[in-house]
């Protein structure tokens, strides 16, 4: 576990440059919504990888409202596969000027082809750079795909029409331009991934907006974390049905689900229909399934008076 | 020089075809999925079937989202084209492979010769290059903290040195079958970690679970922990991977709680069968139960079989009454000399209380420190958890540092050992039950006329 260790020194000092770049937005950038507004409490993964929270005095930035006549990049971004250069091409812009669905689908999709750019950055060609998975023709063409697509990064640059910044327009730059934004499924996503940074109130205040995709992304994350015999999963699953329930993508197009087996041809256990729904079904308990349901009934219910407050006792911690 | 690599390029080449072969067979048998379904069979054993399909997917992957990983996936080292192991000859094809495509792709990869498995790696750290064991052995190198009262010497100085771990060169061993060993709660060692056995060569971790996130941040080298779920995947999928349908049968009836449990063999003929008579007798008190790797009381759960470097010689009398193959240099170079504290109030006959053993792989000692208290056969140096023969015969060579090239030589190595033992034996001591059915007469060893008939059954399973 040397290089978990050293790791979590790394995400500790990450987190902590992450605040930063929360409280103060890159140089070109628009300007901030508004300022935070209340207290941000510290955060640390116990050994477990639990999430542990620690009181702090940080302030709580306050997610934006979602504003009318946008473009829906959520379901932009979904629909282009992996063809992530066509997304951010087209979202860039709106990311530019401040839109926080834009900016944290941008970063989302360049994380991911930065990862896979990294990964075949010395392959021959597409062949030989998916050779490995050639146990499953399924899985193959998939990666071949997203290999060609995000290959097309290193030809072209999607960002050609803003104006030029020092270092680019990295993954990083992005996300921490939506959480700045307080885009709500940013918010959580940053709380998630800086252990020791976000209180529960910085989360409540996210899940507040009703943001669906946050409320999923909050609960998937709390569900995949635990044991499956521990007793968390419940409150974690109850978060997962009641974003279901209330509209968000849990689907296999969903890449933040663990569903694209279902739909790629393998047709086992799965198909194109199958949902978090019915991944929760499969590994819950019976018993703790109905748990499940009946908290995501209260969850849906609260969620109605917008208030973190009311949500706070729904967070597993 | 030329002619003489690119002679050894189409051989690696070759080779690396014929390792693929099986899949390039099985998936112009059928569409889409054929591979994998055979694979994994059409009922996922028992586990969920997404998650069967989502651990392969994470088997298979390189890229390891978000984990950070090396490029390595599970299957870069339990290669599914080689039975979910690694063979020095797949090593050595994927090498000389590489070394082809350089000459058009200078920056061309392959993940399996990641500097941490370089011999060199301790003194080049990450532009290391020297892949010996790896491409000569198949072996990857797993480092341990050394116990509190264990030190490496200095062969220099020839005294204790200030290291405080130890790389140690293991095989990959085959995931087939891993539904079938592990922990077993019966016949306990006497001292832990998992006294009823365990994963890994050395029986140290209780899951599978636990044996997959070390190998992620070891060998794979992850800078961030994988989810609970993502290692429930996997072991999920390690889960259906059986060395054949009669394995996969006795999984699921021992599963099912079924008794009697159906025979796992294949059809035999009358040599076989005459092999499979040799096999209990011989073997099974070790590599007993469904597995065919739980030692049966009361044989003892834990074994030096005289694998390691150096191998014993026996030289007390002439000729010998016993004789290992030699250790090729390939495999001596990786022995240490440990330096060992005895426990309080312990000391060795002339009042010591410090030990030098040498070894190229101290096995369990390396996780208690429990050495040199008692006879030899019950400390922990060079101990480890006894594998399972099922499918042994696609996954030579053999060993926990493949220094058995063939099933021949594993029978030469065990009619070696049988004989050391012997030999070693305290007068007026009753023979072990691993060699002796009544404490008295050597009756569990093959003869030499039943080597043949051992074989022919050893090449079966």
């Amino acid at each position: 576990m040397r290089n978990l260790g050293r790791w979590s020194l790394a995400v500790a000092a990450l987190g902590i440059a992450g605040w930063v770049s929360v409280r103060t937005p890159p140089a070109d950038a628009p300007a901030a919504i508004s300022k935070p507004s209340a207290a941000v409490d510290r955060r640390t993964f116990n050994a477990g990888g639990r999430i542990h929270l620690v009181q702090g005095t940080h302030p709580v930035p306050v997610p934006a409202k979602e504003q009318a006549n946008k473009r829906d990049w959520v379901a932009q971004f979904r629909a282009v596969g992996s063809n992530y250069f066509e997304f951010v091409t087209l979202a860039a812009r709106a990311a530019y000027e401040g839109d926080g669905a834009a900016q944290y689908y941008v970063g989302r999709a360049l994380t991911r082809c930065e990862e896979t750019n990294t990964l075949y950055q010395d392959a021959d060609s597409a062949d030989q750079a998916v050779a490995h998975l050639a146990v499953s023709p399924a899985l193959l063409e998939l990666e071949r795909r997203e290999y060609s697509n995000c290959s097309k990064f290193r030809s072209g640059n999607p960002f050609k029409n803003l104006p030029e910044r020092p270092g680019g327009y990295p993954a990083d730059y992005w996300r921490s331009r939506a959480v700045a934004s307080r885009y709500p499924v940013a918010m959580v996503a940053a709380a998630l991934d800086s252990p020791g940074q976000y209180t529960p109130q910085v989360i409540a205040t996210a899940l507040a907006t009703g943001n669906t995709e946050a409320m999923l992304l909050f609960g998937w994350s709390q569900a995949t974390a635990a044991k499956a015999a521990d007793a968390a999963p419940i409150m974690a699953a109850a978060w997962v049905l009641a974003a279901c329930r209330s509209g968000a993508n849990c689907g296999p197009t969903n890449e933040a689900l663990p569903l694209a087996t279902c739909g790629a041809g393998i047709e086992l256990g799965c198909t194109e229909r199958y949902t978090a729904v019915d991944e929760l079904t499969g590994s819950l308990r019976p018993q703790d399934l109905d748990e499940a349901n009946l908290l995501a009934l209260d969850i849906q219910g609260s969620m109605q008076y917008r208030d973190p407050e009311r949500l706070k006792k729904y967070l597993p911690f | 020089m030329t002619v003489l690599k690119v002679s050894l390029s189409i051989g690696a080449m070759l080779i690396v075809t014929a390792g693929l072969s099986s899949i390039a067979a099985a998936q112009e048998q059928g569409s889409g999925e054929y591979m994998f379904k055979s694979i994994v069979g059409d009922e996922c054993e028992g586990q969920r079937c997404i998650a069967v399909a989502r651990g392969l997917f994470g088997f298979l992957d390189r890229r390891l989202h978000g984990l950070e990983g090396n490029g390595r996936a599970c299957a870069d080292c339990h290669m599914p084209s080689d039975n979910f192991q690694l063979s020095p000859a797949n090593v050595e094809a994927r090498f000389q492979n590489l070394q082809m495509r350089r000459l058009g792709n200078k920056r061309a990869d392959d993940p399996l010769f990641r500097p941490v498995d370089a011999n060199d790696y301790r003194i080049h750290g990450d532009s290391a290059s020297d892949f010996s064991n790896l491409r000569e052995n198949a072996l990857v190198r797993i480092t341990f903290p050394l116990p509190s009262n264990m030190h490496l010497i200095d062969p220099a100085t020839n005294l204790p040195s200030s290291e405080t771990s130890v790389d140690v060169w293991r095989m990959v061993p085959t995931v087939n079958n891993v539904k079938l060993t592990g922990p077993d709660g019966i016949n306990p060692w006497s001292r832990g970690p998992n006294a009823s056995g365990g994963y890994q060569l050395d029986g140290r971790f209780a899951t599978l679970q636990q044996q997959a996130l070390a190998a992620l941040t070891v060998h794979a080298e992850i800078q961030v922990a994988p989810r609970q779920s993502m290692l429930d995947d996997l072991s999920a999928f390690q889960s259906v991977l059986f060395s054949s349908p009669g394995v996969r049968a006795l999984s699921n009836a021992v599963s099912a709680g079924v008794t009697p449990l159906p025979d796992a063999d294949p059809p035999l003929n009358s040599l076989e069968q005459a092999g499979k008579v040799v096999f209990t007798r011989a073997c099974g008190q070790c590599h007993g139960g469904p597995g065919q790797s739980t030692p049966q009381a009361p044989a003892v759960r834990y074994h030096e079989i005289s694998t390691q470097c150096p191998r014993p010689v026996d030289t007390a009398v002439t000729p010998p009454r016993y004789v290992f193959k030699p250790c090729p240099a390939s495999l001596a170079r990786n022995v240490r000399t440990y330096e060992i504290t005895l426990p309080a109030g312990i000391t060795t006959v002339d009042g010591q209380t410090t030990i030098r053993r040498t070894s190229s792989d101290p096995g369990r000692a390396l996780l208690t420190g429990f050495v040199g208290v008692g006879l030899p056969a019950s400390d922990d140096w060079n101990k480890f958890d006894v594998p399972s023969v099922r499918g042994i015969s696609k996954t030579a060579p053999y060993f926990h540092n493949n220094s058995a090239a063939t099933l021949e030589e594993v029978v030469d190595h065990y009619t070696a050992f049988f004989k050391r033992v012997q030999a070693n034996l305290p007068a007026g001591n009753k023979l072990p039950p691993a060699i002796s059915t009544d404490g008295v007469h050597a009756d569990r060893p093959p003869v030499p006329e039943e080597v043949p008939a051992l074989l022919a059954y050893l090449r079966k399973l």
